[in-house]
């Protein structure tokens, strides 16, 4: 039977339970434990839970204790945890001197976990001061490297800084922004100030000649700049969910959780909170959709009585509205256009109008769409919808004028660097001696490679190394055009620089079929000899490929020039893939709950390690291709080590059977393998060699993990 | 003589230190010192760990890495509150820095989330109450876990999972609330 009158919170509760608090507080309570048995149950439970637990007096594990001695006597050690670990950034008390807390942090840095260092892990230790910035502080850095870095007298921080707006996954330069001293102790000391308006940023540590950057095994550093109540800025977590995109889904997800957590009235947070989940949980339950759509609704309803709705929030609105909901697509659509008309989602939106209502009618449609631009231009974000449909219309016309007016002004919404406009240019007959000219000079251009291209945690060597693909890429666009101009001697010279080195099929194909139609066939057959090598070329591909350049006959002559070519592929593809040791020790469980070395399963013969997860969206969609691939591999004498981002379970079971996955499945349970690795998040692919050391850390397009294979086995 | 005979040995004839010399021989680096300390922590360190990770394997490595780095962490031991106490945390945050890595901690923290594998009670000690718990959903369990076996406060609950420490409470509350309700019908 309840009796309704209030009973003591839970302070009061264990007040009681332990003898703390007030006295007058404990004889309240009492009085109430008289009536209330389900308070007195509380109490008592409280107490029980409270007291030291029986099998504790279990006698002590011998063999465990010979472990620790044996461990100590070996020189092991492990610097322990004796704060708690936080994950909410603690606000730092004014009154405490920074040096003191510099101090502090040197201090705790040169206690650094030495076991990792001896294991073969790579990343320093680097703490800022303060850890909770606010905008433009001056922040002071203390950073202590490992081996490979640790004999430089100056080191280089270098940062990638984010603003309010600035785009997902890449167009964001990069900065040198402190200069790090080392002292005696050494440890590196330097500061820096964050520039204005700069709510997020990533680091990375290198020497000065950027041979040697320290990644943090991957997941770099990073700063949120947060507001005085000691929360991160909304901005400061958007910006890291757009620097994590494409990096890890999971870090990325966890981010926007972080984000509905601590601003959990904004709509933005659940807005980009339902948009992720859809995206990386295709099949969440119905129960959960519910909760998002209960709530962007109630959140909806209590915008609409706000005067003052932000632009970017009235974008999503106006976005979310756009399908399904035609009274409230007009009603935020409205305030947009009132707020901001140039705003690129009515750009994006009225392209998309226009687009319907000129089907069929390229003519129109660019007509209608350089009025919208005299009207609402230039086109940034997601604006770049109008930018791409009036080119794509102009293209299909063939109006040159067109084509170079809508192609410049891609530049507005192009964040990569590069001239975007060479590719639309070469295209069209008339417009192809203005490309080619803008293609020699982005040659040169790209030849500098920039410092402010250069990846926040890539080496200048592996720059040029990509720097070189890009520039052969540019050269076989050349090449191309130099053909189609009749410029035929030009032409065969520059795709010969171009296929000199690397491995891309379509370029061989390209320039193959570029020299055989100049009358080169001996040229014509080294090229396709090269993609009959390749080993995703089917066999049917390979003989059409010899009868066109008239060889069926000479079968031998075939033969010896694919053989040749397959010398070649190791040589071409491993150039650049410098062997690099697992980074530490990493054990693996299996279904039944066997444990397994990483290195021992790696051992002997080339090995593919892919990481996957059953919970991300683009691990999901790649998985039966990744799948078919294994196979093929396995069947050629690769180790495919498969390893899931969960424990083993009967859901797992599941999900393998329904995919038919065939791959050999392990469980990252202890977290070691992605240590070893610096794998960051999933999809991901590693490719090691037969002395298990990693030679690929990606490939794009998933298929090129066979011609990786091919490489390593030939090697 | 079989190494495992030495460590019993050991114990036998250190039985006779006090706690406080046990901590200072450890301190200054010997061997026999921590072997005390081990014997008689242990036992309840191990079921601490095995509590937080669910695992007897990974609850032994817990164990094994504290008491490695114990020497040295025993110059940040004040003396003051416990030695248990304090041994107790460094054990809670060594388990849940190790399933932070492993993102066990996620799944077994995670609001809402029904852990994949609860420990059989049977691997656990006995006691209704503590079967009662290990029963209840991951986010409410480990505030449970966290206060009793790991000697958190609740702030100190509240920044390991990274919510407010009013949430935590109310989480305990309802932690109470199901135990009380399961321990009833068991009745």
């Amino acid at each position: 039977m309840n009796i309704p009158f209030l009973h003591p919170g839970l302070r009061a509760l264990e007040d009681f339970a332990y003898g703390g608090g007030e006295e007058t507080g404990r004889a309240a309570t009492a009085v109430h434990l008289q009536r209330c048995a389900s308070c007195r149950r509380s109490v008592s439970l409280i107490r029980e839970l409270s007291r030291p637990l029986e099998a504790d007096r279990d006698a002590p594990d011998a063999a465990l204790l010979e472990r620790v001695l044996a461990s100590r006597k070996a020189g092991e050690r492990v610097v322990l945890p004796v704060a708690v670990p936080e994950r909410v950034r603690r606000r730092i008390a004014p009154q405490v001197a920074a040096a003191v807390l510099v101090a502090a942090a040197i201090a705790a840095i040169a206690l650094t976990n030495t076991r990792d260092a001896a294991a073969g892990a790579w990343a320093g230790v680097l703490r800022f001061e303060p850890e909770t910035p606010r905008s433009r502080s001056t922040v002071d850095v203390v950073y202590r490297p490992s081996e490979p870095l640790a004999g430089e007298s100056v080191l280089r921080l270098r940062a990638r800084l984010r603003k309010p707006g600035d785009p997902w996954y890449g167009g964001v330069p990069i900065t040198a922004v402190a200069a790090l001293r080392r002292e005696a102790n050494g440890t590196y000391t330097g500061s820096f100030t964050l520039p204005d308006s700069v709510v997020y940023a990533a680091f990375a540590v290198e020497d000065t000649v950027a041979g040697r950057v320290d990644d943090n095994d991957g997941h770099g550093w990073e700063l949120l700049v947060h507001a005085d109540d000691g929360r991160p800025l909304l901005p400061a977590l958007e910006q890291r969910v757009a620097d994590l995109m494409g990096r890890s889904w999971e870090e990325a997800y966890a981010t926007v959780l972080r984000m509905a957590e601590v601003y959990p009235e904004d709509f933005t947070t659940w807005d980009l909170r339902e948009t992720f989940d859809r995206w990386l949980h295709p099949n969440s339950a119905d129960s959960v959709t519910a909760v998002y759509r209960r709530t962007l609704d109630g959140l909806t309803e209590s915008l609409r009585t706000r005067q003052d709705v932000p632009v970017p929030i009235l974008e999503r609105l106006t976005y979310r509205t756009f399908t399904g909901d035609t009274a409230g697509h007009g009603y935020w659509r409205a305030r947009l256009q009132q707020a901001d008309p140039r705003n690129q989602q009515l750009q994006q939106l009225r392209t998309v109008e226009l687009s319907r209502a000129h089907r069929g009618d390229p003519v129109r449609l660019v007509a209608a769409l350089d009025a919208l631009w005299d009207e609402i231009g230039p086109a940034w974000g997601s604006g770049r919808l109008m930018v791409l449909s009036a080119l794509n219309a102009a293209q299909r016309i063939g109006d040159p004028d067109a084509i170079r007016r809508w192609a410049e002004r891609l530049r507005h919404v192009e964040t990569e660097p590069g001239d975007p406009t060479i590719r639309p240019l070469l295209n069209h007959s008339s417009l192809r001696r203005e490309g080619m000219a803008r293609l020699r000079a982005e040659l040169a251009r790209a030849a500098d490679a920039p410092e402010s291209e250069r990846g926040l945690y890539e080496t200048a060597f592996r720059q040029r190394a990509r720097v070189d693909g890009v520039r052969r890429r540019l050269l076989a666009d050349l090449g191309a055009a130099l053909l189609a101009e009749g410029e035929l001697r030009p032409g065969l010279d520059t795709l010969s620089i171009a296929v000199e080195k690397g491995w891309n099929r379509a370029m061989f194909q390209q320039v193959g079929d570029a020299r055989l139609a100049a009358g080169d066939t001996t040229g014509a057959l080294r090229m396709y000899a090269l993609v009959a090598a390749d080993p995703r070329t089917p066999a049917a591909l390979a003989d059409s490929l010899a009868a066109r350049s008239g060889v069926t006959g000479q079968v031998a002559a075939w033969e010896s020039l694919v053989q040749a070519a397959r010398r070649e592929l190791p040589v071409r593809v491993l150039e650049g893939a410098d062997p690099v040791p697992l980074r530490r020790r990493a054990r693996l469980a299996d279904r039944e709950g066997g444990t397994h070395d990483l290195a021992a399963l790696a051992r002997g013969s080339v090995t593919l390690v892919v990481f996957w997860s059953r919970n991300c969206g683009p691990a999901i969609e790649e998985l039966p291709l990744v799948n078919s691939i294994a196979a093929q591999l396995a069947r050629k004498g690769v180790n495919v080590v498969s390893i899931a981002d969960e424990a083993p379970a009967e859901g797992v079971d599941r999900f393998l059977r329904e995919k038919g996955v065939t791959m050999p499945v392990f469980y990252d349970t202890r977290g070691e393998a992605r240590d070893a690795l610096g794998s960051f998040g999933t999809p991901a692919y590693y490719m090691l060699d037969n002395a298990g050391r990693i030679r690929f850390r990606y490939a794009n397009p998933v298929d090129d993990l066979l011609v990786q294979a091919e490489a390593l086995s030939l090697e | 003589m079989a190494r495992g005979n030495e460590a019993a040995i050991s114990f036998r004839a250190l039985s006779t230190l006090t706690l406080q010399d046990a901590i200072a021989q450890t301190r200054a680096g010997s061997p026999a010192g921590l072997a005390d300390l081990y014997n008689r922590y242990s036992g309840p360190m191990l079921a601490l760990a095995r509590h937080l990770t669910g695992s007897v394997s990974d609850a032994e490595d817990v164990v094994h890495d504290v008491f490695v780095g114990l020497p040295e962490a025993l110059r940040h031991y004040d003396e003051r509150g416990t030695f248990e106490a304090w041994l107790r945390r460094i054990v809670t945050n060594s388990a849940l820095a190790t399933m932070r890595r492993s993102r066990t901690h996620e799944r077994r923290f995670a609001p809402g989330v029904e852990p994949a594998h609860v420990p059989a009670p049977d691997q656990l000690h006995g006691g209704e109450v503590w079967r009662a718990v290990a029963a209840l959903p991951g986010s409410l369990r480990v505030t449970v876990e966290l206060r009793h076996l790991g000697g958190l406060t609740h702030e100190e609950t509240a920044r390991v999972l990274g919510i407010t420490s009013g949430a935590v409470r109310v989480r305990y509350t309802r932690a109470l609330r199901l135990l009380r309700n399961a321990l009833e019908n068991d009745r």
